[in-house]
């Protein structure tokens, strides 16, 4: 059974279509993340389901029953955290049992109900240490325990590591799934930070511009890429513009600016159609020998960039086109490229992936800044 | 010549030592960046030395002129925050242009520089446009091209790219540095994303507890960090607990306990020593490359994250390493709970004096 269903859910601000027709079902005790840029629509999403904003069509159900008008707090299933949010003159103790102390349970509930969720997040010693006083990670722990402690089997998260350290960052997301997971909560965790969603999350939900662009397992989001926009967003690739001038049963071939062809193994796009080839950086090898079997294209080194673990090289081709290779350094020993070396550039046509061009442009669909 | 020379700064808020005597030279056209956990005082020494806060004790020099006593807008400083300040009712021209316009200098001039930074920073475009019209990533690189109209040499990042999605801010950090770079300034960026200081930056500057504790260039600071602390807050590694057990030719060897034992071409530290070793996850191998180092155990946890995996194996002795693996062409995985060989170059294993204070305490990133 569904957990949280969105049927046909719009929402509009003025003139802006901030969610357009949403249709969206979340299992009992999936993780789920919404990723998209800026504007996407993922705060207004979490906003309807929290209950703090009202579609202007459509459904929403929780856990089989029809919410629509039902205020945030009678939505007791759902708990929406951001920011910690923690009450900063209270101390653990008094945040935690703050849900079941407003609901007036009786005080032998309201005592076991706040120690076992603070054991469950490992903060039973600090019941007594105020807000400023925790770090980052346990500011959050106790968000998550009050959460936990006020009835909450829905958790909407909305960038709940925005303001921390990067590094920390990694260290907390896999904790907080844990926990999470343990607790079998269904969640909904909105993020714009693509390693964090493919990390976590059962299955990633990708806006743009108010719609769901593609959902999907993080391994069919990242190895299936429904268009180039979900493919520059959520890894980034190497986008070139070409023609289709050759096809047969084992591929095409797409002439690229400057002259220079590349082999597909795509066999959908007719002959003489404008078309994208896409590339992931990490699928173009760097090399002095040319690959049996693989595409070849001859260039020049004009940046190597570390990146903590990973080179990223910018090589320039023959056309002038530029193409990005991120290797990672296996093993410790792999060979470092220096600017300015000649070097073969090397792709298998397996790992092409050939878009129709878009009609509003390529640069519509992958630009950044 | 705008060296930056920082000589024993110290500055307090009641009992915290946000600043405990840091001494740092940046370099005329050099790109430093500064990293620590967030309360490390990066912060309160970038603001040092923009003359927004006074130290206590020390001084800053700024092109080998003393500027403890200078005010913030005679520090011939460019300065650039995280929260895009633009003038909402002016358009990018306007905003750019607007502080020389107010000081009375001719217009001519301001006309030429301002052409200058528009042409350099990519702006041009959009210079009638006005902020609400821009994204994020336009809009601060207004921002940048504004802070440089006083034709400073030294720019003063102060966690510029914070506020933006992490794709724009992986496109601009390489718009800064080339623009950093082309004009010929010299450049403090603090930031609190490990990766963008070590992608756009000459040198990184690592702080703890406001101390500098190493500095380095980034794939020194990767590779070989000095101490235990940088290595974790740089990257990922794995740590584990061991006892030098007798120095060779070849190296340490360190006993892992329980049977396990492990090779480091480190030799600095003597026979008997309690030491913490470190590896990074992506210079594990799976497979038998040779035979130093051969580690088995089974796979317990397999984490995708797009371009590539972690893989978590437990030792025999039950203790639990993770190691990243890109995945190559046709390339498949073992599955969970089946045995695996590891191999961990010797080169890459980092040895360090076990700490006082205990590990935990010291890979804490709070």
């Amino acid at each position: 059974m569904s957990m949280v269903k969105l049927v046909n859910v719009t929402k509009r601000f003025g003139k802006i279509v901030a969610l357009r027709g949403i249709n969206l079902s979340i299992g009992d005790g999936e993780y789920v993340c919404v990723l998209g840029p800026t504007g996407a629509g993922k705060t207004t999403l979490l906003r309807i389901i929290a209950g703090l904003l009202e579609p202007d069509e459509g459904e929403i159900y929780i856990g089989g029953k029809k919410v629509n008008g039902v205020p945030p707090e009678r939505r007791s299933a759902v708990y929406m955290f951001q920011n910690f949010a923690l009450f900063p003159h209270m101390n653990v103790w008094e945040n935690v049992s703050f849900g079941p102390v407003i609901k007036e349970w009786d005080s032998e509930k309201i005592r076991n109900v706040t120690s076992e969720v603070l054991e469950m997040v490992r903060l039973g010693e600090r019941r007594d240490a105020y807000p400023n006083e925790l770090s980052g990670g346990m500011q959050q722990r106790v968000a998550l325990a009050r959460g936990i402690a006020a009835g909450a089997r829905i958790l909407l998260l909305d960038e709940p590591f925005g303001a921390l350290d990067a590094r920390l960052r990694v260290n907390l997301r896999t904790q907080l799934r844990s926990l999470i997971k343990d607790q079998g909560l269904t969640t909904i965790h909105v993020t714009h930070d693509q390693e964090e969603a493919l990390m976590v999350a059962d299955r990633v939900v990708i806006l743009r511009e108010g719609r769901i662009e593609q959902i999907g397992s993080p391994q069919e989001i990242y190895n299936n890429p429904q268009s180039i926009f979900a493919m520059s967003f959520v890894g980034g690739a190497n986008f070139f513009d070409g023609v289709v001038y050759k096809s047969d049963s084992s591929g095409s071939t797409i002439e690229i600016r400057g002259g220079l062809s590349i082999r597909v193994l795509d066999t959908t796009k007719k002959i003489g159609e404008r078309v994208v080839i896409a590339i992931r950086r990490e699928d173009v090898s760097l090399g002095k020998s040319r690959r049996r079997g693989f595409n070849n294209l001859l260039g020049e080194v004009v940046d190597a960039m570390f990146v903590g673990g990973s080179i990223e090289y910018v090589v320039k081709l023959e056309n002038d086109v530029s193409v990005s290779s991120r290797i990672l350094l296996e093993g410790g020993d792999s060979r470092i490229f220096r600017r300015g070396e000649i070097v073969i550039v090397s792709f298998h046509p397996s790992e092409c992936r050939v878009f129709q061009y878009p009609e509003r442009g390529l640069l519509k669909e992958i630009e950044a800044i | 010549m705008p060296e930056v020379r920082i000589v024993n700064v110290t500055k307090r808020y009641g009992r915290i030592v946000a600043n405990d005597h840091i001494n740092l030279t940046i370099k005329d056209k050099e790109y430093v960046s500064v990293i620590g956990p967030s309360g490390c005082g990066k912060t309160t020494l970038i603001k040092s030395i923009a003359g927004i806060i006074e130290p206590d004790e020390g001084e800053i020099y700024i092109g080998g002129k003393l500027v403890n006593k200078v005010p913030i807008e005679d520090r011939g400083v460019g300065y650039v925050f995280q929260n895009i300040a633009l003038f909402p009712h002016m358009t990018v021209w306007d905003n750019i242009t607007y502080g020389p316009r107010v000081k009375g200098f001719p217009p001519e001039e301001t006309e030429a520089i301002a052409r200058e930074m528009i042409e350099m920073i990519k702006l041009a475009a959009r210079t009638d446009a006005y902020p609400d019209e821009l994204s994020g990533g336009t809009q601060q690189k207004t921002a940048v091209a504004r802070a440089l109209m006083t034709r400073s040499k030294l720019l003063l990042l102060d966690e510029p790219l914070g506020a933006l999605d992490l794709k724009v801010r992986a496109a601009l950090r390489y718009e800064l540095r080339r623009i950093v770079k082309d004009l010929g300034l010299t450049a403090l960026h603090v930031t609190h994303d490990q990766e963008e200081a070590m992608s756009i930056s000459d040198r990184v500057v690592v702080m703890k507890k406001g101390r500098i504790i190493e500095s380095g260039k980034p794939i020194e600071l990767y590779m070989q960090p000095k101490n235990i602390f940088t290595a974790n807050f740089v990257g990922e590694a794995n740590f584990l607990v061991g006892v030098i057990e007798k120095i060779t030719n070849e190296g340490s060897l360190i006993d892992l306990g329980d049977g396990l034992e492990i090779i480091s071409r480190n030799k600095t530290i003597k026979v008997g020593n309690r030491v913490v070793v470190a590896f990074r996850p992506e210079f594990v191998v799976l497979g038998k490359r040779r035979d130093e180092n051969v580690l088995s155990g089974e796979i317990k946890n397999i984490v995708y994250s797009g371009n590539l995996v972690r893989i978590y194996v437990e030792l025999p002795d039950g203790s639990t390493i993770f190691i990243k693996k890109a995945l190559g062409f046709n390339e498949s995985l073992p599955k969970i709970q089946s045995k695996v060989t590891l191999n961990v170059p010797p080169e890459n294993v980092l040895v360090y004096p076990y700490p006082e204070r205990g590990l935990q305490q010291e890979l804490s990133l709070e």
